[in-house]
């Protein structure tokens, strides 16, 4: 396999995957190929036993429902549920690859405003001052939590856990 | 004292939190387009200014005492400050679906992602980019998220519609017919 399944960000981001292979538009990806190919992904990842987000399994059988009904004979008169299926999942990885996108350009317009660098705002203290007693419990509570989550973010992107049987 | 000294020694001490124009009018008491006057003066002065290190930036609708660009590299690794910290894929294109759709339930960017995107916006509340703003009024009141202040002076912009338009990068959605067409011939 030439791509570790970590790197995808849930099941849409692998179907996007898979639907760019065909370098085709969107809604002429052939969907039933695209589905064998996901399923296929599943099957090795399980063999290997790699651990797998239970998203990836909702999808695995969403896409066996539209596989199956596919092959099944149409009814005359109803609204083809299969097609609705089918378009509803494009355009779903469609508007994931959007955002996806989206994603990359808001970063480059950060990394842009990153160059610029300023100074925390000064404490000044004077005699004058006096407390407002605006600030209860919670707002300390909240302050701290804060400060800890933000810590243990920053401590999780850099270190790599590994989890205990 | 000239009011450039002012302004200088104001935005100094204000640092990334940086200064509206309406708070420096009435700090000053001059009128706001005076003062918008003598701020473009000082952003000229420390461009021509090649022994000076500061520009000066808005974002958020205030004005704020920066670094020049060119010392990026140099202060990179001193400094780690949250505007200055860059995000990771997950939260990126959480941050993304906010930004666009806001208001909007975690359950609707879950969705979207296809994904559970719970620690990606708990992570985006720490760092302040993202808040709860109110609820919906449905089964379950979910609550809405919604960008902040912070959000935007950490693009570098004054207002959300300064943001990309989302029409440079999407495709037609018209091409829904050719998909009908190819699944008849079945």
């Amino acid at each position: 396999m030439d791509i570790k399944f970590k790197d995808f960000e849930g099941p849409l981001d692998l179907l996007l995957h898979l639907v760019s292979k065909y370098e085709v538009d969107i809604y002429d990806v052939p969907l039933v190929e695209v589905i064998e190919q996901y399923l296929a992904y599943i099957a090795t990842l399980q063999a290997m036993k790699l651990e797998i987000a239970g998203e990836y399994m909702v999808m695995a059988s969403q896409l066996m429902l539209i596989k199956s009904r596919k092959l099944l004979p149409k009814m005359v008169e109803e609204i083809s549920y299969e097609d609705d299926l089918e378009a509803d999942l494009l355009s779903q990885i469609e508007e994931y690859k959007r955002f996806k996108a989206l994603g990359q350009e808001l970063a480059a317009q950060h990394d842009q405003r990153a160059k610029f660098y300023s100074k925390p705002k000064t404490e000044l203290i004077s005699d004058e001052m006096e407390l407002k007693y605006d600030k209860t419990v919670v707002d300390l509570f909240l302050a701290f939590s804060k400060v800890m989550a933000d810590k243990q973010d920053s401590f999780n992107d850099s270190h790599t856990t590994v989890a205990a049987d | 004292m000239t009011t450039l000294a002012k302004l200088e020694a104001l935005l100094f001490l204000a640092g990334e939190d940086g200064l509206t124009l309406r708070q420096l009018a009435e700090l000053l008491e001059l009128p706001p387009t005076g003062i918008q006057q003598s701020l473009e003066k000082l952003a000229n002065k420390y461009e021509e200014d090649a022994s000076s290190a500061l520009a000066l930036l808005q974002s958020s609708n205030s004005y704020k005492l920066v670094t020049k660009e060119a010392f990026a590299e140099l202060l990179k690794n001193y400094a780690k400050t949250p505007v200055n910290q860059s995000l990771s894929r997950a939260s990126l294109e959480v941050l993304s679906i906010i930004a666009y759709k806001q208001p909007i339930t975690r359950l609707e960017v879950d969705t979207i992602r296809g994904v559970n995107s719970s620690g990606a916006i708990a992570k985006l509340q720490a760092l302040g980019l993202v808040t709860e703003a109110g609820k919906l009024e449905t089964i379950g009141r979910p609550n809405l998220y919604a960008t902040t202040d912070f959000f935007l002076d950490y693009l570098g912009i004054n207002d959300l519609a300064e943001l990309i338009d989302v029409s440079s990068i999407t495709v037609k959605e018209e091409e829904i017919s050719l998909f009908d067409e190819t699944d008849t011939n079945d």
